[in-house]
């Protein structure tokens, strides 16, 4: 077998290699076993949702925490969880700005709001939140009417440390 | 905050859509080119197999991201000779990869929750079967006691189920590195031990291209045979 031959095989290799790393996972920050799952309806589009928030617990710097999974697809956001923060029974509809939290699910093209849940934050401080959640998310935040089936359980505990955004 | 692909994806993917294209063309112009009216001579193959395993996938990888995974690998090998500098051999190794099994090590501890959730776990377990045809190796000769080798690889997997995540796709890509040394056990005969940095990944071409790395460490035994060239 001569190298000419094995040209073409090589240069596609090469290709490979280049496509072929990771592009949107995120890199490991903190402590996370969280669980996220349940169906979900935005316009047009029925899901069913798995996610293991295994990959970042990250504390940015405005104080608001990120949970992600190492697809880069599920996304988390505690908005400026406290010691001692717990949110119960949000009723909607509410703007987006009262509610303390959200996932955003990548390719779906829209957030889903905390609807009611528990957040049990038994550390917050600039170096680390340590907090157990437990919560219902649901109503897509860009206000499309026809979609009010959403129902996804998050359930975990997580140790955000700064390290992205910050 | 929220996540965003890189704007240069969409680029970097077609650049490589484009040069794969290219590549294809020249495997063509390659293919047309007159056949020889000689049959080739058989040439010396060394074959064999070897059985990998890795623990704890890095999270922080060169390549991926996916962390604790197991895998176990059990692979068919063959390379001959293409081009000898000195003493150092350039060869070409093709891989054949019946059984590839990656093991979530933590999925356990997702059980409670999973319960507390009722909902179905993700799979602890995942299978394939790939090639790698597209292996170079730089080696000392194999006639000595003991031979040393460096090697790269590159293939494809296909798996039982979307992996690394739900995401992705059956179909991975995977490139290897790595080296190791050989022992001559008898005339013809080499008893293996290596080590290789193992990715795989989905090139792209899913929703998701979370990378999943290893750390493999393996074993196995090498014998010649006369296969055509």
């Amino acid at each position: 077998m001569t190298v000419r031959r094995l040209r073409p095989a090589l240069t596609t290799l090469l290709l490979l290699a280049l496509a072929g790393c990771q592009e949107n996972a995120p890199p490991k920050v903190g402590e996370s076993l969280v669980y996220a799952a349940g169906s979900l309806q935005a316009v047009g589009v029925q899901k069913e949702v798995v996610i293991r928030l295994d990959q970042q617990a990250c504390l940015v710097k405005t104080g608001d925490v990120n949970l992600r999974d190492a697809s880069g697809l599920g996304v988390l956001v505690l908005t400026r969880p406290s010691f001692g923060w717990s949110v119960r029974s949000y009723s909607f509809p509410r703007s987006i700005t009262t509610v303390r939290g959200y996932l955003n699910i990548s390719g779906l093209g829209t957030s889903f709001p905390l609807v009611r849940g528990t957040t049990t934050v038994t550390r917050a401080d600039p170096d680390a939140v340590d907090a157990r959640i437990d919560w219902t998310i649901g109503h897509p935040s860009k206000a499309t009417s026809d979609s009010v089936t959403t129902h996804i359980r998050v359930v975990g505990n997580f140790h955000a440390v700064p390290g992205c955004g910050r | 905050m929220i996540p965003s692909l890189s704007p240069a994806a969409p680029l970097r993917q077609a650049a490589a859509v484009l040069l794969l294209a290219a590549s294809v063309s020249s495997a063509r112009l390659v293919a047309q080119a007159p056949v020889r009216p000689e049959r080739p001579a058989p040439a010396t193959w060394q074959v064999g197999t070897y059985l990998g395993v890795a623990r704890s996938s890095p999270g922080n990888g060169a390549l991926g991201t996916m962390p604790n995974r197991d895998h176990l690998l059990l692979g068919l090998q063959a390379g001959t000779t293409i081009l000898r500098v000195g003493a150092v051999q350039v060869n070409y190794v093709a891989q054949l990869l019946p059984l590839l099994v990656v093991h979530d090590r933590t999925a356990a501890a997702y059980d409670s929750l999973v319960k507390e959730l009722a909902v179905a776990p993700l799979p602890r377990r995942a299978w394939a079967v790939g090639i790698a045809p597209f292996g170079l190796e730089l080696a000392t000769p194999a006639s000595r006691r003991v031979s040393a080798y460096l090697s790269s690889a590159g293939g494809a997997l296909i798996f039982s189920r979307a992996y690394p995540d739900v995401t992705g796709r059956r179909t991975n890509f995977t490139l290897e590195a790595g080296g190791g040394i050989r022992l001559r056990t008898r005339a013809s005969q080499w008893a293996q031990l290596g080590y290789k940095y193992h990715h795989l990944s989905n090139a792209g071409t899913a929703f998701a291209n979370p990378g999943l790395d290893a750390n493999l460490f393996y074993a196995g035994y090498q014998w010649t045979a006369r296969l055509p060239r």
